[in-house]
């Protein structure tokens, strides 16, 4: 039982990071690969401000992702002058710099040692130390997460942004401010990436440079596009299943030397069938 | 009044000169063709009235305000919108959702209104989709509300073109070659739309290689060759110039 709940805090804290991940390219076409990034600085921000200033959970987490928000306001810069190929170039060298600077800032960030002992969150007097709480915590937070997105894609503001991801030079000679839309779903995606990367952060007790490199952003990528862009509901598919397989890959009964490396097999497979076979993954209306 | 000015304009790509030193000037409420042969320049002098390019020199007025240097989103906010030559419907999304966002909101889109101001957005929403199921039904597109732009035929996807760009109730309106590829019914179709354009005070600039449908549809007509204007007036006054006979109609 422990277990299952283990996996569906993992689940639950993957899909608000798959659901605005998708926000940010399924449904506005932006294809940043920095998105792990994010949830890395949130992880970092939510974990150094428990750890070294004494800070409550929810003020440290929600300084965490004022802090995510804030790095992406000014990555969004010069991440989103460029498009397409070049603009998932950047997002690449932006993770790059990032990670570098986890490893590097070694009086902030303690560098390849990582940040240990963070505290799990109290509320309201309430010990969150019980994984059940926690799963409640995330499962509040993933719901709230999906309210938001759902509204936003919903509404005329969604349109917008789908329009956006479909022709951008259409778009301007309606007169919509295409700069301007895309800052700010850059960044709200991003908020919602550090929040995620603050719950693992409190979550998990321990966080190192090496949880956000280049491939988690890949494996978000992976979760979206399976469950298909566009999709809100495909994303918590997509996160679900690609946080479930590794678990059951242990049951295969692989070679324990190979059993650590078969998920990326797997993930890769999964891609390959997806772009041959299903472009818009599991739910999504839209081929990349 | 003429409603757009364009001065001295020039654009050269690589050496080549797309715009050199055009000016002319489209008056308001006129229907004015574009005529001239391929690489004449006329879908380059739209991306140059749209900013979709960096202009070399000259500047280009609109209602007396200097649009030269101004984003192309604010330059359609003042009222003018185009077309491409390739019609360029928003392939996955709907034919509805492809006509919202042509209408203009009076509500702000962005993600402050859509948490606080949502009625006034869902108002505007509804009164845009009465008038969407009514232009979709006055050119027999009706049942093609829900159905994704990509799924269009090309002749039905130059309609729906067309219904943007009544919906954007643009004051200057840049066609490029809104005919090309259609079949005579659709050709009829579209032109009673410019028709209806014009008799509703619209000004149009017309691309289009048809001269037929261009004497039919224009007051006035501007011949380019080689980026440069080579004649201006009515059709049957500049079609008998010798130059124009020469660079574009031929014998």
């Amino acid at each position: 039982m422990d277990f299952i709940v283990q996996l569906a805090i993992y689940s639950a804290i993957a899909s608000i990071a798959a659901v605005s991940l998708n926000y940010v390219v399924g449904f506005t076409g932006i294809m940043s690969i920095s998105h792990a990034s994010f949830y890395g600085i949130g992880a970092y921000g939510t974990a150094l401000l428990l750890t070294k200033t004494g800070l409550s959970f929810v003020p440290a987490l929600l300084l965490g992702v004022l802090i995510t928000g804030l790095v992406a306001a000014f990555a969004s810069v010069p991440i989103l002058r460029l498009r397409e190929d070049s603009l998932m170039l950047v997002s690449v060298g932006f993770a790059l710099i990032i990670h570098s600077l986890m490893l590097n800032w070694q009086s902030l960030t303690n560098g390849p040692r990582g940040v240990k002992s963070i505290p799990r969150p109290e509320i309201f007097g309430i010990s969150l130390t019980d994984k059940n709480f926690y799963l409640v915590l995330c499962l509040v937070l993933l719901v709230l997460t999906i309210i938001i997105f759902y509204k936003i894609t919903k509404s005329p503001y969604g349109t917008v942004i789908k329009g956006i991801r479909e022709n951008e030079e259409v778009m301007k000679n309606y007169g919509y401010n295409v700069s301007k839309y895309k800052h700010s779903v850059f960044v709200l995606g991003a908020i919602f990436a550090g929040l995620a990367g603050g719950l693992f952060a409190s979550y998990i007790q321990y966080i190192s440079p090496e949880s956000f490199i280049l491939l988690p952003s890949v494996f978000m990528l992976i979760m979206v596009i399976l469950g298909g862009m566009g999709s809100i509901g495909g994303s918590i598919i997509g996160a679900i299943l690609i946080t479930v397989i590794p678990e059951l890959m242990r049951f295969a009964g692989l070679p324990s030397s190979f059993a650590a490396e078969s998920n990326q097999i797997v993930y890769g497979i999964i891609l390959f069938a997806l772009m041959y076979w299903r472009p818009q993954g599991l739910f999504g209306k839209y081929k990349i | 009044m003429s409603l757009l000015q364009i001065k001295n304009i020039s654009k050269s790509f690589d050496g080549l000169k797309a715009l050199h030193n055009l000016s002319f000037n489209v008056n308001d409420g006129e229907i004015v063709g574009v005529i001239g042969p391929n690489g004449a320049g006329k879908s380059t002098l739209f991306n140059a009235i749209m900013n979709h390019i960096n202009k070399d020199s000259g500047d280009i007025y609109f209602d007396g305000i200097n649009i030269t240097k101004k984003p192309t989103h604010q330059i359609a906010g003042m009222g003018i919108v185009r077309t491409f030559q390739d019609s360029q419907p928003l392939p996955q999304i709907s034919v509805q959702e492809n006509l919202d966002l042509a209408f203009k909101y009076q509500t702000d889109i962005s993600l402050v209104s859509v948490f606080g101001r949502h009625k006034f957005l869902q108002e505007e929403q509804q009164v845009h989709f009465t008038k969407i199921k009514e232009l979709l039904h006055e050119v027999g597109l009706g049942s093609k509300l829900n159905v994704q732009a990509q799924d269009l035929s090309y002749g039905q996807g130059k309609l729906l073109e067309m219904l943007k760009v009544i919906a954007s109730d643009a004051r200057l309106i840049l066609l490029d070659e809104p005919f090309s590829g259609l079949f005579p019914e659709m050709i009829k179709l579209v032109t009673k739309l410019i028709y209806d354009l014009s008799a509703s005070g619209k000004t149009i600039l017309l691309v289009e290689h048809n001269m037929q449908l261009i004497e039919e549809i224009c007051d006035r007509v501007i011949v380019m060759d080689a980026g440069q204007k080579i004649a201006d007036g009515d059709f049957k006054t500049v079609t008998k110039q010798q130059n124009v006979i020469d660079s574009y109609l031929g014998k």
